[in-house]
């Protein structure tokens, strides 16, 4: 036996996983350098020298600081704190629904989530408009992400009784059955816009495609919250995403209170997308394609991919955001186009690779 | 010595059909007792009542000596392992860290020797770093094998011998690796383990149990040693089956030979 297992020692296939504290450290520095030339770059371009003389390092003439001062703490920090928010949260829950669907497919854009929390919230700002906006100058950005976790919540629910049945959850049904969600909550959305004259709901591509346009450190501070709400709930919940991947029952016979992990992992998705979509529309892929290429080098041990989705989520989004404020300057090209031509290839490569799983 | 688990009048029923009938039956620390009987008879849904996972319709569990249903998850599995039949991982976890999901959110040097012990028991050292995925599903049922040593292991160094259940742990296993899992399960049992294994292949359950239970329409038709299960009558009851049970000369223990396929 032993010398069977001496030959085998150094086995072809095996892989060796890297020290989490080096990857998170990786993650961050990573972070800490897209934020750095996300601040250079946009319609007022800023370059290295005059961004380090805005915080005080080195000088640079008087008004050109002042005017940068301005451009970068008004309107570009704002907009690249959002944009890793938005990234962080969106990362976050398509990591955790990945794990809870027990599925590498799973985005909360792609199968309706972000769809049902964006009609949730373009339906509390028609209503708002209608009824209440009388007594009111606008209506509080504050109860937008309430009303999309809402809308996130129902979706994702009305989705798990869809794909589940006996405890298996069904990634064909799944997959159509968030396609037809999405198509019903977007076709609720157009009609919204269709029929309100709203100014906050003219746009409709900020739903359809996502922007972070208006980027305002209020938002900021509104969805941060969500985001060290996930961050701690991620914690709790990742060794029994680790052992949902075998299956509902072992995952019991091993200790895990199934029926609360999911209720638990259902609350995360939503808050995170909710939060997400409320300030910047429904930006998809973004769920899809973070956690799988993490997997790729951390593994996929919930403990370290979550935090690590958290971050490269957030490095991502800032870097998609960057290439929309500059590919088409002054002009921008809304952020769900730049992602999707980024995850939705990616998405058919991961399809077909998994064409198994998803037999009908 | 207490009982470690034992059913009373346990009764299941899905929709109108009852898969479990007045099940009446304990099992001690050091038993190792099979379960055996054709295709619907009952033991699967048997071992998924006495894990805790199903919830007999009438009857109850008694998981030592305390109802199945009063434990928390995490306390049960702390007190008894199962290993399924047949299990699909989604996410390509290696073999390591299969195997230290067994241990739960204990990270000690005590759960890392048992991980160890474990991974050298079902001889898969030279596979650890190895995805699970891009293994035979004879080695990946190893692993798990390994996983639950790990689960009983830890939880019976904190609450004392515990409960292994197997559900056909030999059915994609080749002839060494069968012999391999039940002597571990043997050693596990001689340690004061309860363990109770479905298994379908009649001289294994001779090879391993203490006790042969065999069920017939979710009831239990006899319950005694392999020499006194593994009979002549209690094939053609059971099983329809005619064949002449054999005797090894020296112990006297069954085996079973169809001498042909009938017709």
């Amino acid at each position: 036996m032993t010398a069977v297992a001496e030959r085998t020692m150094t086995a072809p296939g095996s892989i060796r996983r890297p020290n989490p504290a080096l990857v998170l450290a990786i993650l961050v520095l990573l972070l800490i350098a897209v934020a750095i030339i996300s601040m250079t770059v946009g319609a007022a371009g800023i370059p290295l020298s005059r961004l380090l003389a805005v915080f005080g390092f080195g000088a640079g003439d008087a008004a050109t600081i002042a005017r940068d001062e301005i451009v970068l703490w008004s309107i570009r920090l704002p907009r690249i704190v959002l944009a890793g928010l938005v990234g962080a949260l969106l990362a976050a829950a398509g990591a955790t629904m990945q794990g809870l669907f027990r599925n590498p497919l799973a985005d909360p854009g792609l199968v309706g989530v972000s769809s049902g929390a964006a009609l949730a919230a373009a339906v509390t700002i028609v209503v708002a408009d209608r009824y209440v906006i009388g007594q009111l100058a606008s209506i509080p950005f504050e109860i937008l992400p309430f009303a999309a976790f809402c809308g996130a919540l129902v979706t994702t629910m009305l989705l798990y009784r869809i794909a589940t049945r006996y405890s298996r959850t069904s990634i064909a049904i799944f997959l159509l059955g968030g396609l037809a969600i999405a198509a019903l909550a977007n076709a609720g959305i157009g009609l919204l816009v269709f029929l309100s004259d709203d100014r906050q709901l003219r746009d409709i591509t900020f739903w359809m495609l996502g922007s972070l346009g208006g980027a305002t450190w209020s938002k900021a501070i509104t969805i941060a919250p969500f985001l060290i709400g996930s961050l701690l709930v991620a914690g709790f919940i990742a060794r029994g995403l680790d052992l949902l991947a075998l299956g509902e029952s072992e995952a019991f016979h091993s200790g895990i209170g199934v029926e609360r992990l999911k209720r638990i992992s259902i609350v995360l998705i939503a808050a995170a997308t909710g939060a997400a979509v409320s300030v910047s529309g429904v930006i998809g892929f973004v769920g899809i394609v973070v956690p799988h290429l993490l997997r790729l080098i951390v593994g996929p041990a919930h403990r370290l991919l979550l935090p690590a989705s958290i971050l490269f989520g957030a490095s991502l989004m800032m870097a998609a955001d960057s290439v929309a404020r500059v590919l088409a300057a002054p002009a921008e090209i809304p952020i769900g186009i730049i992602t999707a031509v980024i995850g939705a290839p990616f998405f058919l490569y991961l399809l077909l690779r998994q064409r198994s799983l998803v037999s009908l | 010595m207490s009982a470690t688990l034992s059913a009373t009048d346990v009764t299941f029923r899905a929709g109108s059909a009852t898969l479990l009938d007045r099940i009446t039956l304990t099992v001690n620390g050091g038993e190792t007792v099979a379960l055996v009987g054709p295709n619907g008879a009952g033991k699967s849904t048997l071992l998924r009542i006495l894990s805790g996972e199903l919830q007999p319709t009438q009857g109850q569990v008694l998981v030592k000596e305390k109802a199945a249903g009063s434990y928390s998850p995490r306390d049960l599995a702390s007190r008894r392992a199962v290993l399924a039949q047949s299990i699909t991982l989604t996410f390509p976890f290696t073999v390591e860290e299969v195997v230290w999901m067994g241990a739960g959110d204990r990270r000690t040097v005590q759960a890392a020797r048992e991980v160890e012990s474990a991974l050298h028991a079902v001889d898969l050292v030279g596979y650890r770093h190895r995805i699970m995925t891009t293994l035979s599903g004879g080695e990946q049922q190893r692993a798990h094998f390994a996983r639950i040593l790990v689960q009983l292991a830890c939880g019976e160094a904190e609450h004392g011998p515990g409960i292994m259940l197997l559900d056909e742990p030999t059915a994609s296993l080749d002839l060494r690796h069968q012999l391999d899992l039940l002597r571990l399960a043997r050693v596990k049992a001689a340690k004061g383990t309860a363990v109770i294994a479905v298994l379908h292949d009649l001289n294994l359950a001779t090879l391993f149990a203490s006790r042969v239970v065999m069920l017939d329409h979710g009831r239990i038709a006899v319950d005694g040693t392999a020499a006194e299960t593994i009979t002549d009558e209690w094939l053609e009851r059971v099983f329809k089956v005619s064949t002449a049970v054999g005797r090894v000369p020296a112990s006297g223990v069954p085996f079973v030979l169809p001498h042909s396929i009938g017709g």
